[in-house]
């Protein structure tokens, strides 16, 4: 038997047979995680300005009817909460988010700090997005590491009704790590949002808020 | 030559090169390695690099400082490097915030870290040192990066002492090696757990699941090595990623205390890269600690028992196991309508049953007033097989009673059938887990007795994941008789099959942990599990479990998903 070479003809209809095969491996990988467009629910978000290291757009949300528990292990009911007449800055979180959640907090903290002291009605939200492990205690912890004043309310609930707040929101990644750093401003109950999507910084972050507090 | 020695030099080239392999993954041998020991910078300065690396914390105890993102103050374990970068130093994605490796041989321009794991303490390289605290001060005080770009606004900015710099650099040279123990050139070593106590036919089972996909995994790659010596391209280290993995079975015998140094014992004749799932009908408890002393992974053992609520960082399990099943039985005990005034357990003598006795003790004490308005009072019968049955220690009841058994299935079968007929307004509650049961198993014996069956899955995953799993199986000729455990070996091999891809040559236990970490919520199956809840700093996939409630008849009436 003689051994058989690999004529020229064949070898470049081998390689050309597998650049199709990696072609239609390519194309059919497996759709990425829910990462979706806006939900029902929420309006389009208009684009208003767009800086260097955030974006910054306004939105409606519906504010689902949910009732949460706080980092004292009460109930409250998102909606209610949302009514109150009182400015409102708002963010999820986890208490073992490493990247994120931390500059997140630390900006909220720090922000707030200094806005209690021209607006003493506001309002500070953060609500988990990994409820089953985030107990009430454990948001009490974490509200204590960033020294949170008694305005700051930490929220958990059930998995189903965290993840409707943040379809509701636009803000369902699906996977927790997969989160974005997202911070929601609102002057009052009827104002539209603000969506802060990025890292704004505390000074941003206040600045934000002011113009916002100027507008009609 | 005649034409067949021709046909035979491929072969011969690429065992030559498997033999003596021409790539820099193998590094020194042993008497080099000694030399570069005489070296190593002192252990001092790696544990302070350490404390500042893991901790955020200085060598006189203050905390560290940093600012992110231009203004926003972090101190202490906030600002620690291991938020971001993690324990290995490889880095992990957040969303849009990615942190890059920081081990110096996963630095751009340096060359790969030599020699592979063994079980000797941390060595720092001093060559590696050097150089390294300077891209260390240019990003850490100036946030330039490597070339002098700078780093995003997410990369804190610290002030530090020049000090202090060379202890983290240090550290993370003390860190960076090229592979963990457990690997050699050709080959990934894992092990696997058999308790001698499990069902031959579950034990048959499980091992034919693992042996499935060990084979498939090295029927994929045996054409590796011979590519990798013809590579058309320079990089030639990733082919080095295609090693064979074996699977070594080791069995526990006797008592789950003696489980760990049986466990030591296996690991010091042959030591493995990772456990690979496990089958072990009482506590893990002994044998995680070996796990985490060992620093080796274990990755979601079949157990009844976890072990303690903080179970480090080289073990992942499922859940806690019959101590969360024995919370949520406590809330369900607080919800029954009418109230009950009393609860008996009944558990046997051995370390999973006295674990879900004492969980539920502790449960019920702490139950909320708004849940319980009176707990209610609690009895406890130890059971062994020569006391009489359950329903012949019970006086009558003469106000509102349940009882939880924390048995096996062979001694609940007896103990159902022994109290059929006889006190049946009494709900009984118990664990598949522990029982090893399914719950349809229950709602054949339960009688004319309302049953309440606290199951790690739920219905729509455990329906979804069996399918597919079926689906896997059928394609490797592998017989599914024993679904639960075989699915949930499954799991775990398919946890680390992914993660070894993931971390192609850079087989270190901690990247692959944390790849783990990262990476489980996009896996083909969740081991029936509706979501997992994994992530840094967390181990137990599942934190809830399925309630069933069966109604006299054998008819289950609710299923619910909760959480303690």
């Amino acid at each position: 038997m003689t051994a058989r070479r690999l004529r020229p003809a064949s070898a470049r209809a081998w390689c050309s047979g597998n650049a199709a095969l990696l072609l239609i491996a390519c194309a059919s990988s497996p759709a990425e995680p829910a990462s979706e467009g806006p939900s029902a629910g929420a309006e389009a978000a208009p684009i208003v300005a767009r800086r260097a290291d955030y974006r910054a757009s306004r939105a409606s949300y519906e504010v689902p009817d949910v009732e949460l528990l706080d980092q004292r292990a009460e109930r409250v009911s998102l909606r209610a909460l949302a009514s109150e007449p009182r400015p409102l800055l708002l963010s999820f979180i986890f208490t073992s988010c490493g990247a994120i959640c931390p500059t997140l907090t630390a900006t909220l903290a720090q922000a707030g700090r200094e806005l209690l002291g021209t607006e003493p009605g506001l309002r500070r939200i953060s609500i988990s997005i990994d409820p089953e492990n985030d107990t009430p205690e454990r948001l009490a912890a974490y509200a204590r590491r960033f020294e949170a004043e008694p305005d700051w309310l930490f929220l958990t609930g059930t998995a189903p009704d965290i993840v409707r707040i943040l379809r509701a929101f636009d803000a369902y990644r699906g996977d927790k790590l997969a989160h974005a750093p997202l911070t929601f401003v609102r002057r009052g109950p009827i104002s539209p949002w603000l969506r802060l999507d990025g890292f704004t910084g505390a000074a941003g972050l206040v600045a934000e808020y002011r113009a916002l507090a100027t507008e009609p | 030559m005649t034409r067949w020695s021709w046909a035979a030099l491929p072969f011969a080239a690429g065992l030559a090169l498997i033999a003596f392999p021409p790539w820099g993954l193998i590094g020194p041998g042993p008497h080099e390695r000694a030399a570069g020991d005489a070296l190593a910078l002192d252990a001092d300065a790696i544990a302070r690099g350490r404390q500042l690396y893991r901790e955020g914390r200085l060598s006189d105890g203050r905390r560290l400082e940093a600012i992110a993102q231009r203004d926003v103050v972090l101190s202490g374990a906030e600002a620690a490097c291991i938020r971001c970068h993690q324990p290995s130093g490889f880095g992990a994605s957040e969303g849009p915030v990615r942190a890059p490796p920081i081990v110096p041989s996963a630095l751009p321009g340096r060359a790969p870290a030599t020699g592979l794991g063994t079980a000797e303490p941390p060595q720092a390289e001093p060559a590696r040192v050097e150089g390294l605290e300077a891209r260390l001060t240019a990003a850490l005080l100036h946030g330039a990066g490597g070339d002098g770009h700078a780093l995003e606004p997410s990369m804190p900015r610290y002030r530090l002492a020049a000090a202090e710099v060379r202890d983290l650099a240090a550290y993370l040279a003390s860190i960076d090696v090229a592979a963990s123990p457990g690997v050699t050139p050709s080959e990934l070593r894992l092990a696997t757990l058999v308790s001698d106590a499990v069902p031959a036919a579950e034990r048959d089972a499980f091992i034919a699941t693992l042996e499935a996909y060990v084979k498939a995994k090295n029927g994929g790659s045996r054409l590796e090595e011979a590519r990798a010596a013809h590579a058309p391209w320079p990089e030639r280290n990733e082919y080095t990623a295609y090693r064979k993995w074996s699977l070594d079975v080791w069995e526990l015998s006797g008592p789950a205390d003696t489980w760990g140094d049986q466990f030591r014992r296996s690991y010091e004749r042959r030591p493995v890269f990772a456990v690979v799932s496990g089958l072990a009908n009482d506590s893990f408890e002994p044998v995680a600690g070996a796990c985490e002393a060992l620093a080796v992974p274990c990755l979601f053992p079949i157990t009844p028992l976890a072990g303690p609520r903080d179970p480090g960082f080289y073990t992942f399990h499922f859940s806690r196991g019959v101590v969360l099943d024995a919370e949520l039985i406590a809330r369900e005990l607080c919800e029954l309508s009418p109230p009950v005034a009393e609860v008996v357990q009944v558990y046997a003598d051995t370390p999973a049953s006295r674990a879900a006795a004492a969980a539920l003790r502790a449960a019920l004490e702490r139950q909320p007033p708004a849940r319980c308005a009176e707990v209610p009072r609690l009895r406890e019968l130890r059971w062994d097989a020569s006391t009489p049955p359950i329903a012949d220690r019970l006086e009558p009841a003469e106000r509102p009673r349940a009882v939880v058994v924390w048995l096996g299935a062979t001694a609940l079968e007896v103990e159902l059938a022994a109290a059929a007929g006889k006190d049946g307004a009494t709900p009984w509650f118990a664990s598949t887990r522990l029982a090893g049961v399914s719950p349809a198993w229950f709602a054949e014996r339960c009688g004319q007795r309302d049953c309440s069956v606290v199951h790690p899955f739920d219905d729509a995953a455990e329906a979804r994941d069996l399918r597919r799993f079926g689906a896997w199986a059928r394609s490797r000729g592998l017989a599914v008789t024993a679904p639960r455990v075989q699915l949930e070996a499954f799991f775990a091999l398919l946890q680390l099959g992914e993660a070894v891809m993931h971390v192609r040559r850079h087989l270190v236990r901690e990247f692959v942990l944390e790849t783990i970490e990262h990476a489980a919520y996009r896996s083909l199956v969740t081991a029936g599990l509706p979501r997992l809840n994994l992530a840094p700093g967390q181990r137990f996939a599942s934190l809830g479990a399925s309630v069933i409630r069966i109604a006299p008849g054998g008819e289950v009436t609710a299923r619910r998903w909760r959480v303690p």
